[in-house]
């Protein structure tokens, strides 16, 4: 593997131009009615990766994310890139995919094009050392919807 | 005369090629390579003499207690110790500092006590002393580092008080390679009236050292630094403290006598090696010892200094490198540790890797040091006895290749 295949133009630019970075904004009249309003986070101590998500749930959809983080290129273009394909789906729709990119990193599944830019990132599966990168956000994600469950059917 | 390349010869592993580029290996203070002397020594005793020590009157178990033994005096008189009493065998520096921190903090410290470590340490010389804590009531206290991250030796003296009961610190820091003076920090410490131990990881590799001539009191280090198998380590305490301290583990080999209701500890050092030992790693350590005896320390530090001092003058010309720790390299050891532009150390790392070389990234065991720096963390060239100039310019060219695949670009978060 050449090392352009990792590092491809379209990581680079999520990494570079991260999409839906920064904090959600609290004030706008779109989240009233959305309840809970949720947080995560989590981090690879190994490497000082860390990843912060905001999001509002609705009706059982994502409706809104954020996130913010530090770490390197392979971990923040996966959060911006799992910000984008989240956006929107259920809870359920959402579960699927984390479990979708896990097996598509253990090298048990191929991707598809369902899976968008994500794509992109298939080729960590051959770098080991780099999967828990890739896979931070979608963690911290599950761990953020684990908890919202947990908050609204205690 | 210094041939390097001659030197290289010795080690099977340089040949090989990573991702079909040669070996360049820059994470010698992690672990260094072995010399082919080094592994076949290890074989031979498996396949010629392998039997316990201390044991059996056979003659394959004398043999292999005379030749463990005699690698204990070759490491005292490597380190200048006055006898091989002084010499513990353990699993490595961390299990050493360990040692001290339950054979005898446990024993001597009470609540109030102090230890003075640096901001510098390796998580090895501050996580033992923060478990001893929890249990002692004792406090830690950090000596700050001056802008270069040299060590604040006026804050130093101003720390020390007569709460000060031990001072550990590091000789070489593993991140920023920094020498310390720890002549001057040993003298200082005893007329305070606290005990020293040098962590000596870093620098027993590469510094000619001499335990009487610094009066230290207790000196760590392992061998898997100095070309030596891993799983092998020393601990150098001066006789009167290793004769009150305590040993961690009870077993076989560590007593005179065991009845019933009491056991009796055996001298030293063989009251702190309970259990069958790393037989087949001190014989390999003893075989390092020697190799690094027959090159001169002093050789091989003068080589490191070129390496470095190279290198920091081609790094320096790299727009955008950010190098820690002092620039000179009159205060610095075989160890480099950066960061390019606002490009993940992970991400250099994994580029290096597909040139073939071998550099760390990452918080490199010292997290305190590095939220001292405001960075989660870094990448850290580090060399040794066999690293060539040509390496350091292939190195140079591939954080080129860094640069390029990230197109010079930088992270936009807004
Ligand atoms: C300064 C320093 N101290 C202690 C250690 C711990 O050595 P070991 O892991 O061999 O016990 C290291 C190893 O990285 C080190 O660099």
């Amino acid at each position: 593997m050449e090392i352009e295949e990792l590092y491809k133009e379209i990581i680079l630019d999520h990494y570079q131009n991260p999409r839906n970075y920064g904090d959600l904004d609290l004030s706008s009249n779109f989240y009233r009615g959305a309840y809970p309003f949720c947080t995560a986070e989590g981090e690879n101590s190994l490497c000082g990766d860390a990843i912060y998500l905001q999001f509002f749930i609705e009706d059982g959809k994502l409706i809104d994310i954020k996130f913010k983080g530090e770490g390197c290129a392979l971990s923040l273009a996966s959060a911006s890139i799992m910000t984008e394909m989240v956006k929107g789906k259920t809870l359920e729709e959402i579960e699927s995919l984390i479990n979708k990119v896990k097996l598509i990193l253990e090298g048990k599944e191929e991707s598809s094009d369902e899976l968008g830019d994500f794509q992109a990132l298939e080729g960590v599966k051959n770098l080991p050392v780099r999967i828990k990168c890739v896979l931070l956000a979608w963690t911290v994600l599950e761990d953020g919807i684990r908890d919202y469950k947990k908050k609204i059917s205690p | 005369m210094y041939n390097v390349y001659r030197i290289r010869e010795d080690f099977p592993i340089l040949k090989t090629t990573i991702n079909g580029k040669p070996l360049i290996y820059l994470d010698n203070s992690a672990t260094t390579q072995k010399p082919a002397v080094v592994i076949d020594t290890i074989c031979e005793y498996y396949k010629q003499y392998n039997a316990n020590i201390h044991r059996s009157v056979h003659y394959l178990g004398v043999k292999a207690t005379e030749i463990y033994e005699k690698v204990r005096g070759d490491i005292a008189k490597f380190i200048n110790a006055p006898n091989s009493n002084c010499i513990v065998f353990t699993k490595g520096a961390t299990e050493s500092i360990n040692l001290v921190a339950y054979g005898w903090g446990r024993k001597f410290l009470k609540e109030g006590d102090e230890i003075l470590i640096t901001l510098m340490e390796h998580h090895s010389n501050i996580v033992p002393w923060q478990m001893l804590s929890i249990e002692k009531g004792i406090k830690i206290k950090f000596v700050p580092l001056n802008d270069d991250g040299s060590l604040n030796l006026t804050a130093f003296k101003e720390l020390l008080t007569e709460r000060t009961k031990l001072v550990s610190i590091t000789h070489v820091s593993n991140v920023l390679g920094i020498i310390n003076p720890i002549k001057e920090i040993i003298d200082t410490s005893h007329k305070a009236g606290a005990i020293v131990l040098i962590d000596g990881a870093q620098s027993v590799p590469s510094i000619p050292i001499d335990v009487q001539n610094l009066d230290a009191d207790f000196l760590v280090f392992s061998a898997h630094k100095m070309l030596g198998p891993t799983g092998i380590g020393i601990l150098y305490g001066k006789e009167d403290l290793l004769e009150e301290m305590d040993p961690l583990l009870g077993g076989g080999d560590m007593i005179k006598k065991v009845t019933k209701d009491y056991s009796v500890w055996a001298d030293i050092p063989y009251k702190f090696e309970g259990g069958t030992q790393n037989i087949a790693g001190v014989i390999g350590f003893g075989k390092a010892i020697e190799y690094l005896n027959n090159l001169g320390l002093e050789h091989i530090y003068k080589h490191e200094k070129t390496l470095v001092s190279y290198t920091l003058k081609r790094l320096l010309n790299i727009d955008g490198i950010k190098i820690y720790g002092p620039t000179t390299e009159n205060l610095r050891l075989n160890i480099i540790s950066f960061n390019y532009k606002d490009i993940h150390p992970h991400d250099v790392a994994t580029i290096l890797d597909r040139e073939g070389i071998a550099i760390r990234a990452g918080h490199q065991c010292a997290q305190p040091l590095h939220s001292y720096l405001g960075i989660s963390a870094s990448c850290r060239a580090s060399f040794y006895l066999y690293n060539t100039e040509e390496e350091v310019d292939k190195f140079i060219e591939a954080l080129e290749k860094v640069n390029m695949v990230f197109k010079n670009g930088n992270r936009r978060t807004i």
